[in-house]
């Protein structure tokens, strides 16, 4: 391993991300300035070609269609919808608004794959709504954006898709099965927590009749948005489509749903969806092409299998070298976004944790509920932002407020570590 | 300080709703790549419909539909290439700002100029070797067999320069909100 090389490498990227460059730039500026240092003029034609490569892939083909499927619903009346059903199930409950925007998360994160859109949509509609039945400002804050990072565990996600992408022999289909149980879990014990933090006035208004009343219209209402992630998921697992092709059947669904059944939908809306979908797209996929030069000269150099043997040589007990790896990935996940971390890591940390006995599968959702805890912890919490900044909440004072829902999520993150069943009894259950 | 941040230089179709925004305000390359998007999405939910239907999946335009998927990867890397135009354009870039936000207002503006040439540097040099690649595979074809490499390599080059003049344009931008700031400044003095 050139020592020289790393340091180039590392502190390139280090100094580019801390003045503020785009992170694409700090991936492949610093990738392409170690190429120029310590390669050959014929190594530089790898660049380009390199990075071509990242982006010829059908497996990455699923991001911008259900990017565009996301970004069609997010115009249609779907979301608020879907918001109302699940306050109207859970209006009897303590803390049911609370809980609502925990389900509505969950079920958003189904549709359109990506954590800071839920959460702005979870902040303009419900927010307002938490914070007039008395919630702290605080609370409201965390647990919105909290149940948007569920979107990094729950198919379709994006994060996914691309650790399965950078994971040889691992199916996406078993990804996103194995996602369900994970999500479910951390919605559930956030859903526990809020109900607990829920101020006493907004505990329970048992209109018994009236939430009966209104719940069938609400379900008749929101339907296509609750068959959203049951189609996509059972035509995958039925056989009937491959994960590329349910993303386009999505897009599909959603254009139906949007235009046809709820009328929101006209042609200069789609042109405005088909070009923020590819610019979305495009942001993503520059990334992935940097990282992946990135990564490429990490592995060339042998430092990911360097680094790999070491860990797997120091760290001989299984359970204390998967608590490393979690405290690793979680302290990247606060300053680092998915795509990166994932090209970055993955490679390094995935032959001694195989090594060691663990699944894949298991292992790239103990990656995502990482980066789920990652994107609502400062310094660079992406979720935590876009929360903030809609609830006009400091980001200290969430962080104070919310800390027994992050413990929540730190809780679901313990559970799925230590019990692969969570993770891995849907994927083996429907082989 | 800011994982997302974005330098404001151009107007932002996300700002509002698109029924505020009428369709001309798309920049040229979000027009090709949302047709090619669209595109994208037609014919591989075609090929996802003809397969399960026995009678269209024997046929020739079965046929046909299976191999024109094969293609669309070499679309995902077009729309890559040529939507960085208006990802920079947009300043819709991933970022993440512990320094800048420590910063004065126009240490600030300057380090954003600073990140903007060396970005359009990248860019720059990224054209520059895409062509060399672009070159150097003419005679090569795909693993497709009738798809030339040079068709999905030239991406990289047309897709860099669109990228570096974008860059050049939030540049200028950026040099004239700065003097656009000292006018307005003589003026109230």
């Amino acid at each position: 391993m050139n020592i020289a090389l790393v340091v180039t490498l590392i502190g390139a990227f280090a100094v580019l991300l801390t003045v503020g460059a785009p992170v694409a730039l700090a991936l492949g500026g610093s990738a392409m300035l170690t190429v120029a240092c310590f390669f050959g003029p014929t190594q530089y034609l790898s660049i380009p070609t390199g990075m071509a490569g990242a982006t010829e892939s059908h497996v990455l083909l699923a991001i911008p269609f259900f990017v565009l499927a996301g970004t069609i619903l997010a115009e249609s009346t779907l979301s608020r919808r879907l918001v109302a059903l699940a306050e109207i199930v859970t209006r009897r409950l303590p803390g049911g608004m609370g809980i609502a925007m925990v389900i509505a998360g969950i079920f958003l994160a189904g549709i359109s794959g990506s954590g800071p859109a839920d959460v702005a949509i979870l902040g303009t509609i419900m927010l307002p709504m938490m914070l007039k039945q008395g919630y702290r400002r605080g609370v409201a804050s965390g647990l919105t954006a909290l149940s948007g990072s569920i979107g990094i565990i729950v198919p379709p996600s994006i994060a996914l898709i691309i650790y399965g992408s950078v994971t040889p022999g691992v199916s996406i289909e078993r990804l996103f099965l194995g996602g369900v149980g994970p999500g479910v879990l951390m919605g559930g014990l956030l859903a526990l927590t809020i109900s607990r933090l829920a101020p006493r006035k907004a505990s329970g208004t048992p209109t018994g009749s009236e939430a009966h009343g209104a719940l069938l219209p609400a379900l008749w209402k929101a339907g296509w948005a609750v068959l959203f992630p049951f189609i996509i998921l059972g035509g995958i697992y039925l056989g009937i489509f491959t994960p590329t092709e349910s993303a386009a059947v999505a897009v599909v669904y959603a254009l139906f749903v949007s235009a046809v059944v709820y009328r929101d939908l006209n042609l200069r809306t789609l042109v405005h969806c088909l070009a923020d979908a590819a610019r979305i797209t495009a942001g993503v996929m520059i990334l992935v092409a940097c990282a992946a030069l990135f990564a490429r000269i990490l592995t060339l150099e042998g430092v990911a299998a360097g680094v790999g043997t070491w860990l797997a040589e120091t760290l001989t007990n299984r359970w204390v070298l998967l608590l490393g790896v979690n405290l690793l990935v979680l302290s990247a996940g606060c300053f680092l976004d998915a795509i990166s971390i994932f090209y970055i890591l993955v490679p390094i940390l995935l032959p001694a944790l195989t090594h060691a006995g663990f699944d894949p599968v298991h292992l790239g959702i103990i990656f995502s509920v990482n980066l789920a805890i990652g994107q609502v912890t400062p310094p660079v919490g992406v979720n935590l932002f876009v929360s903030c900044s809609l609830s006009k909440a400091e980001i200290g004072e969430t962080v104070r407020e919310s800390w027994p829902l992050l413990a929540a999520a730190v809780l679901a993150l313990v559970l799925v570590n230590l019990v692969p069943q969570i993770t891995l009894w849907l994927p083996n259950t429907m082989r | 300080m800011s994982a997302s941040a974005s330098s404001g230089t151009a107007p932002d179709a996300t700002d509002s709703g698109p029924d505020a925004q009428p369709c001309r305000d798309l920049l040229a390359e979000e027009w090709i790549c949302a047709a090619l998007l669209a595109s994208m999405v037609l014919l591989m939910f075609t090929q996802a419909m003809a397969r399960n239907v026995p009678p269209i999946a024997r046929t020739a335009l079965g046929a046909w539909l299976a191999h024109a998927t094969e293609v669309l990867p070499s679309g995902l890397t077009w729309l890559t290439f040529l939507g960085a135009g208006a990802v920079t354009r947009r300043a819709d870039l991933l970022r993440i700002g512990l320094v800048p936000s420590r910063l004065g207002a126009c240490a600030r503006r300057r380090l954003e100029i600073v990140t903007w040439v060396a970005w359009g540097g990248f860019f720059a040099a990224l054209c520059a070797l895409g062509v060399a690649a672009t070159v150097a595979q003419r005679r090569q074809m795909t693993s497709l067999e009738w798809l030339p490499q040079w068709a999905v390599a030239s991406s990289i080059p047309l897709g860099a320069a669109l990228v570096l003049w974008r860059t050049c344009q939030n540049i200028r931008d950026l040099r004239a909100r700065k003097s656009l700031s000292a006018t307005q400044g003589e003026a109230s003095e």
